[in-house]
Parts: C-alpha cells; structure tokens; sequence
C-alpha cells in the first residue's frame, strides 16, 4: 500500500460555496490512519460541509479531498464500501423494523449478517424488533449508530454523533470509538461538545467560519493550555489594569475579574497585589474556554 | 436489486389498488357492451358527432358500436389512459423527490450505492408496477369478452396495452427527470401531471387544427392510439420506436442531472 493510500482522509485548499455564501475555504486537512480526529466549531462553521464532500453528497467549488488517497467524487463508491457514516441530520424508512433497515443497509454492502451488527446493538440496549415509526429520537440515533459501525468500517465518519443519546449511552458510545481505535480503525467526527472531543480524541482541528484555524494534538492543549484566575477584589476595579502581556482575555462582573493567562505570571500577579483582594482561585482554563479563546480572535 | 425489490414493496399496496380498479372495470366495460350496443339512442348521438369530435376518440375513426370502436371510445384512449397517466405521473414524480424530502438519501448513499444504479433500480421497479397494471388490465378485458363470448383476436388487444406501456414508460421518464431535478415531491409531480395533460390537449388541438397538420408528430398521445393499431390490426413499429427514443433521452438526461446533483439535507 503507498503512503497516500493510507492516509484516510486528505485534503488540498478544499473550498465550497454556496451561490455567494462560503461554506468552506482553502481547507487543508490531513487525519492519520488509528486516530480519533475531532472535528470542531460552532453551527455554520463548515464541518457538515467537509464531511458532506467527503462523501460526495456535494462537490467542491474548488480543491480536492481524498478517502484512502482516492479522489472523493471519482471513487466513491469504492470509498463507501470502506467507511461507515453516522449524518448529523436523517431520515429512515419509517415502515420497516430496526432489523429491517439494518438488514437492507447491509445487503447493500454485501453482508448477510453485518459482522459488528449484533455487539452493538447490545451495547446500546437497542430493539430492533419494533417499527422505525414508534422509535423516540434516542432510539433513531442508536440504530443510526448500529448502521454506522455493523460492518467494522475503516473509516468512520460522524457528525455530531452523541446528539440524542442519553448519558448513560453516551459513555458506551465512547467505550465503542475507543475500542475501534484500538482495533486500528480512524475516526473522523464533527462535535462542539467540547468535553466528548477532550474525552477521546487524539487531535482535533478547530473550524471558524469556513476556515481551518487550528489542529492541535490533545496532548499538546492539554500542555499549552490556559490557567484561569478568578479574583474577587474588595472594590470594582479598572478591567484595564489588566492590559498585560500574557493575557489572553478578561471578564468583569462588579467586583469580579476573571483573567485567562498563558505566560507572565509573576508580572500578573504583581498587578492583582496592588488591589486589596477579597478572594482569588486558581484552575486550568478547560477545553471550552481554549476554544473561546479562538474564537474570540 | 435491493433498492429494487425495496421499493416495489413500499409501492405495493398503492399498485395494487390502481390494478384492482383497472382489472375490475376494464371486466365491467366489456360486460356492459352489449347492451350499449344495442341502445339506439347511442348509436344515434354518435353517428351524429362532428367528425372532429370522433376525431378525439381516435385518429382513426372506427365505428363506436363495434366492440373495437367501443373499447377504444370507453377504455383505451380514455379511462385506461388517464388512470394509468396518473398512476405514472404520481409514481415517477416521488421516485427521487420522495427520498429527498424523507432525508433517507445520506444514509443510503454512505452505502456503496452508485447514482445509476440507483436510479435504474427505481424506475425498473416504477417499469415492473406499471406491466403489472397493464397486465391487470388485460386480465379485466379478457374476462369480460370470456363473458359475452366476444371473438376479437387477443394479440390485437396485447398490442394496444403494449404500445400504451410504452407511452406510459414514456411520461414515467418524464417524471423522473422532474424527480431528479426538484427535490419537492408535490413539485415533480405537479410538473409531470401538466405535461400528461398538455401533451394530451395538444394532441386534442393539433387534430383540430387541419392547416398544421405536422403538429400532432409533437405530442406524445399520436404515438399511442388504439384505434390505430385496431384499424391497421398491427402494431405500429414506428411510432413504439419514437416512444422509446423520447424515453431514451429522458431516461439519460435524469441519470445526467442526478449524478450532478448535490444533496442537501
């Protein structure tokens, strides 16, 4: 196998507009064969649109994605028959049994029995002996994720998969996409929960409107990541004492500011000293507040 | 095959309503021809139509209260046209748009599934639904004349559901180009049902309008008329032909158009 084919998903100043309206620009995404790569960004940042050319739902306006280093659009159903795709948004036939529809999903790959089929409808307590029609929504989005991972696929790709699912569920469906990472499998999946992406993903690119503004490795946020600190001062002070170097970002309720801090500490706290303070706590600023951060830029 | 056999079944209930309907009163028209037959006042009011009126039952005129004239007048280029038009309008407009609107494409076509293939699997099932109900229909027709004890030749009869098939298949692919097209189902089909019945009335004024005589080429419905087949007792190979090839082209435009289109859900 050459080096391009296994890179399972690849792409080159991929941009996509929508009559004027840009969904995506000039992406250049590389995710690595074993990792969980998260996906993330608010409503209409463009990660349901990536994912939708990398399934040639649609067509780039311009660029180019590659599935296993196969062009998208020209090979793919050869690329189908080796992903599972979980839609953030889907319809089912509502006539048929949860075991209908999976068995017609997987008559269309081939499978009699998909292999997975069984294991995972057990690890979601799903039944499928009912009509689709009775399902509640949770229901829908269980079977939606049987449909995805039933055939052991290479590549999974999911859009917002957790949507819907309790939290009980919600923890084996980590449980699951850990384990197919174990097993060698990649996971490509969009979210702007940031506390699943913290949970379980190797890397994660961060999208702003329509652009790739950052891929991170966890490990790497986790070592960068921001300090937090919360002062209650006996008197409002100036927010603009706190114009520092250092200083990523700061709020200010009445008597409170709270200051997200990458470097310059000492200096910071020189600042805060000058003030007579009532109450101060420290913490390591989480995901989210990282992921502000970017966007606040 | 499976996308095939999926959709045949999700149909089946609606296909066999229409069979039902065409089967029974396909019997029910023959059974009541003798007596019509028989009622001078009929047979009065038609002799005494305009020949341009006669003209719209059939292009070529053949006498009503003959079991051929009859069947052409009440059956063929009437009820079985407009029911079996309707049915193809309504099945072949919902064969895409119907997906589109339910959003079950994006889940489908994470499958291996080609665009193509699609689409031939589902209008070879709307094809299977439609000889179903032709062959209902002649079943109705061929009771009915077991009934009265009519001898016409049986091919004759194959002959006008065949080309009327055909027709049928023709305004099918029409609709499926709208299917293709529109992702509104109401849309499609909407579409699909105007160009049946502007196609029919056109046919209606191009027999009017005696100084263009070329005009009826363009419209569909002259290459479907029973009374044709029934006054030449053949069928008439160069008008299935002109059938097949609209169909053909319909047929590749809506693969054309749906391989390009982007589904947004």
């Amino acid at each position: 196998m050459s080096d391009s084919n296994s890179i399972p998903i690849q792409t080159s100043g991929l941009t996509k507009y929508y009559g004027s309206s840009l969904g995506i620009s000039g992406l250049n995404l590389e995710v690595k064969q074993g990792e969980i790569f998260g996906f993330l960004g608010p409503n209409g940042a463009g990660k349901t649109t990536t994912i939708r050319i990398l399934l040639d739902f649609i067509r780039p306006s311009s660029g180019n994605a590659r599935v296993f280093g196969l062009d998208s659009n020209r090979n793919s159903p050869k690329i189908k028959s080796r992903i599972g795709y979980l839609p953030g948004e889907y319809g089912m036939y509502e006539k048929m049994t949860g075991f209908e529809y999976l068995r017609f999903l997987g008559s269309l790959r081939g499978y009699e029995k998909p292999p997975l089929r069984d294991s995972v409808i057990e690890l979601l307590g799903l039944d499928i002996s009912k009509r689709i029609k009775s399902y509640s929504h949770g229901t829908k989005q269980k079977l939606a994720v049987v449909q995805a991972f039933m055939h052991d696929p290479e590549l999974l790709i999911l859009d917002e998969p957790t949507t819907g699912l309790d939290p009980l569920i919600q923890q084996s469906f980590y449980e699951l996409m850990l384990e197919m990472k174990k097993r060698g499998k990649t996971i490509f999946f969009s979210s702007h929960v940031l506390s699943e992406v913290e949970k379980v993903c190797d890397r994660a690119a961060i999208l702003k409107e329509g652009k790739l503004i950052a891929v991170h490795e966890m490990a790497d946020i986790k070592n960068i990541r921001l300090k937090s600190i919360e002062i209650i001062f006996k008197q409002e002070v100036d927010r603009a004492i706190f114009k520092l170097n250092g200083v990523r970002r700061v709020e200010q309720n009445a008597n409170t500011i709270r200051l997200w801090v990458d470097s310059n500490i000492n200096g910071i706290l020189r600042r805060i000293s000058e003030h007579p303070v009532e109450n101060m706590s420290f913490r390591d600023a989480s995901l989210e507040d990282i992921f502000m951060e970017y966007y606040s830029e | 095959m499976k996308i095939y056999l999926r959709h045949l079944k999700s149909e089946r209930i609606t296909s066999l309503l229409f069979a039902i309907f065409l089967l029974g009163f396909g019997y029910l028209i023959v059974v009541l021809y003798p007596e019509i037959a028989e009622i001078q006042v009929i047979k009065n009011y038609f002799e005494a139509m305009p020949e341009f009126l006669k003209a719209f039952l059939g292009e070529e005129i053949i006498d009503f209260t003959t079991f051929k004239g009859f069947m052409t007048v009440e059956y063929f280029n009437t009820t079985w046209l407009f029911v079996v038009g309707i049915f193809s309008c309504l099945m072949a407009g919902l064969l895409v748009t119907e997906e589109t609107e339910k959003k079950t494409l994006e889940i489908l076509f994470s499958t291996p599934v080609t665009r193509t293939g699609y689409i031939i699997s589902k209008f070879a099932a709307f094809l299977t639904l439609l000889v179903f109900l032709s062959i209902a229909s002649f079943i109705g027709i061929y009771l009915g004349m077991w009934e009265i004890g009519e001898q016409i030749d049986k091919s004759l009869i194959f002959y006008v559901f065949f080309s009327g098939t055909i027709c049928m298949a023709t305004i099918g692919s029409i609709g499926l180009l709208f299917s293709c097209i529109f992702n509104e189902q109401r849309l499609a089909i909407s579409l699909t049902i105007i160009v049946f019945f502007s196609l029919y009335l056109f046919n209606l004024f191009a027999t009017f309008l005696e100084q263009y005589p070329k005009l009826k080429y363009f419209t569909l419905f002259y290459y479907y008329d029973a009374s044709k087949i029934f006054k030449r007792e053949a069928i008439c190979w160069p008008d299935i032909g002109i059938l097949v090839g609209v169909f053909t082209v319909m047929f590749m435009l809506s693969i054309f158009f749906f391989r390009r289109k982007e589904i947004y859900l």
